[in-house]
């Protein structure tokens, strides 16, 4: 009986402990999830009582909303670009900073910052002011005498201009792969050179087996994460021009706080959940093909 | 155990100071007058309003002991939205700046957020302000939600040392199809300057709302019947106009401007002098005319098909401002707004930082003391000379305003033949009007 109760107490003040972190996530996270889920099959402008309304939004979004087709289309083009973009410049990075050089420390700060700030407003004011046409950028190609581009304000080249500009944050993705780096054991290296296998072949039959769960990792966190994408559409181009860098979470927003369509925009973010899901989910099905797990090597 | 006990205390601490980071703000005097009143007053706008409202502010609180007033300023971007959410949720201001576009929508969502200026006649004195006027501007259904902030609206100025060595006179009525030819004339005078920048935006407010309102003499959409009232064809007419605009070099390529988005007083072009003139509003004029400080600007007259049926032009007001109906203090909060818009000290102050004042005593106040001139008093004595219908409402509205925008700057960008454009626009504002049922 008395064990019984301390353990009980026990649990009850750990319950107290992760309180914070509980409130956070009932009240900031199940809440929204459940609640979004609920209006998405209403029509709700936030000033009157939602009217429930089936599934008229889903219809709407997949069968009369040309936009919608669009903003997929640019989501999964950003995505399909950003992702291995990233993942490839970062591992490029990190195995060259994997080296022992003077200064080596504050060379890879420098290269972690932008991730820092990239995804911050700021960051992306300044490069609509770089890549605007009468921008830096344009007076350097002219300066050398190239023929100056419309980066943000040809629909062809605006969602590319973007982009790069992730391209260039890819520090998180970066850290990882240095301490994975860091973590591949040099005998395995020994041992290959005594085989006598070159830099190449260790490469691809030493580093990438041995970091295959990093990359792997990356590649989620990364899908997941530009499937979201939102700030620099919002404010380099705002979804322009001719809705080409138009991705869903601008969608979302849009119809959220622009025309006040809160049922719609609680549609559309359940519909990028679902994209989401469908995507991490095949990766997964497909992660043995190519991720090496040493206790169990398959 | 003891230890136990104090980290679950401790715990239990930082959880409440975590989940009630806030204490409940004091609740608003309800006092009658002559008690000790706070009000609160909420508006958007630049340094200049914002130190001439802050005066006006002052000078009432001096005058009226009892009353403070708090006031939450700032820019226009996102004021939409925190109104939104304060409406809904009741914890708006007690007076506060509105758009005019957006009340129609408030009001048909639920018109018991605003009191009614009719019902405080002993407060407020409404009859120094155009009757037509706030007819216009405020009224819905007979009641008055909104008090005009000004007479502004839609406004074309010109550089006026260009426009002479050119041989442009914009003093004189003129149409559509003689802008083309102004355009042309622009280009055979100095093949790298324009007669107009255009943001993509005023593609539909300048163009597209007002040509389509001159040829069918109706507002695009109709608040009453819900219709579009262009036909197609009509509707492809004005999207070929736009083209002619582009082919002809009148106004300046929309990758020029687009990067700008409605800021072209950012465009160094502008700054250059690169175009005759541009498409603003009244309460913006002066600051297209600052960012060019080296020429000399006049207000010019706005472009009218022949047999119009419509003006398609007129003069309506930057802001309205409103008084919560939830309001404890809503009698205090009008009697303020009487000395914001009828006493002179309160008009001397305010000057034209919401364009040009809306009541009589406001307007001789400035023409006493010599503020009323200037470029912005300029274009609205030119948009008084047009008695266009007013087309605020669903034509107005976000997702209309985008839908036209689009269709405006496809055909800017040659994606699209016109009469495409006009099937897939019709299409477009068809399921919004069906939305709305």
């Amino acid at each position: 009986m008395t064990r019984h109760k301390r353990i009980s107490r026990k649990k009850w003040i750990g319950l107290v402990f992760i309180l914070p972190w509980l409130v956070g996530l009932l009240v900031l996270q199940i809440y929204p999830f459940i609640t979004s889920l609920i209006y998405s099959f209403t029509d709700y402008n936030i000033m009157s009582t939602p009217k429930f309304v089936g599934l008229k939004n889903y219809r709407m979004l997949l069968h009369k909303d040309p936009d919608f087709w669009n903003s997929l289309k640019v989501t999964l083009i950003y995505t399909v670009w950003t992702v291995p973009g990233k993942l490839i410049v970062a591992l490029i990075v990190a195995l060259i900073m994997n080296k022992d050089m003077k200064g080596v420390n504050l060379i890879r700060t420098i290269y972690y910052i932008p991730s820092l700030i990239g995804g911050s407003v700021a960051i992306a004011i300044l490069w609509k002011l770089m890549f605007q046409d009468q921008g830096i950028i344009n007076s350097i190609l002219s300066a050398v005498h190239l023929p100056t581009v419309h980066w943000l304000s040809s629909p062809k080249n605006a969602l590319m201009t973007i982009i790069l500009l992730q391209l260039w944050t890819f520090g998180s993705s970066f850290v990882m792969f240095l301490a994975a780096l860091k973590n591949v054991p040099a005998d395995l290296y020994e041992a290959a050179e005594l085989d006598g296998a070159g830099r190449i072949a260790q490469f691809f039959h030493i580093t990438l087996p041995q970091i295959s769960s990093i990359i792997f990792f990356n590649l989620i966190m990364q899908t997941i994460t530009n499937l979201q994408s939102f700030t620099s559409s919002l404010v380099i181009t705002n979804g322009g021009p001719l809705k080409s860098t138009y991705v869903l979470g601008l969608k979302l927003y849009q119809e959220a706080f622009q025309n006040y369509r809160m049922g719609y925009a609680c549609a559309v973010s359940w519909v990028i959940f679902i994209l989401i899901f469908i995507v991490t989910a095949v990766l997964f099905r497909f992660s043995s093909v190519f991720v090496y797990y040493e206790d169990n090597a398959k | 155990m003891k230890k136990q006990f104090t980290a679950a205390v401790l715990a239990a601490m930082m959880a409440a100071a975590m989940a009630g980071g806030t204490v409940p703000a004091s609740e608003t005097d309800t006092e009658a007058s002559g008690e000790p009143v706070t009000l609160r007053f909420m508006w958007w706008g630049g340094d200049d309003r914002a130190t001439a409202t802050l005066n006006v502010i002052d000078a009432y609180e001096k005058e009226h002991p009892n009353v403070t007033i708090e006031a939450e300023y700032g820019s226009s971007d996102g004021y939409q939205e925190k109104l939104t959410t304060q409406l809904a949720s009741g914890t708006v201001a007690d007076i506060f700046q509105m758009g005019p576009g957006w009340m129609s929508g408030y009001v048909s969502s639920n018109a018991d957020y605003f009191v009614d200026f009719n019902d405080y006649q002993d407060d407020i004195d409404l009859s120094t302000f155009d009757a037509d006027f706030l007819k216009n501007n405020g009224q819905f259904d007979g009641h008055q939600y909104g008090l005009p902030t000004g007479i502004s609206g839609h406004a074309m100025i010109y550089n006026k040392d260009l426009a002479d060595k050119i041989g442009l006179d914009f003093s004189q009525d003129y149409t559509w199809d003689d802008l083309i030819e102004m355009g042309k004339k622009v280009q055979e005078y100095d093949s790298s300057m324009y007669l107009l920048t255009l943001s993509s935006s005023e593609l539909n407010t300048f163009i597209i709302r007002p040509y389509l309102q001159q040829l069918t003499g109706k507002t695009l959409l109709d608040n009453e019947t819900k219709q579009i009232n262009p036909t197609e064809e009509e509707m492809a007419q004005v999207l070929n106009y736009i083209k002619s605009l582009y082919d002809n070099n009148v106004v300046t390529p929309i990758t020029n401007v687009i990067t700008y988005g409605t800021d072209l007083t950012t465009d160094p072009n502008w700054i250059n002098q690169k175009y005759v003139g541009a498409f603003c509003y009244s309460s913006t004029a002066e600051t297209f005319a600052a960012a060019c400080p080296d020429a000399e600007f006049g207000a010019g007259k706005l472009p009218v098909m022949e047999d119009a049926k419509d003006d398609g032009w007129y003069a309506n007001c930057p802001q309205f401002m409103c008084v919560s109906k939830n309001s404890p203090n809503a009698e205090e909060a009008v009697k303020f707004l009487d000395y914001f818009y009828n006493d002179p000290e309160a008009a001397g102050l305010l000057g034209t930082v919401r364009s040009v004042p809306p009541t009589s005593v406001g307007q001789d106040t400035l023409s006493d003391n010599g503020t009323l001139e200037g470029i912005a008093k300029d274009t609205v004595d030119v948009l008084q000379n047009y008695k266009g219908t007013n087309d605020l409402g669903l034509t107005t509205e976000e997702q209309v305003s985008t839908i036209l925008e689009d269709a405006g700057t496809q055909i800017a960008y040659n994606q699209e033949t016109p009469e495409k454009v006009a099937a897939n626009t019709m299409q477009l504002l068809q399921n919004f009007l069906d939305s709305q049922q």
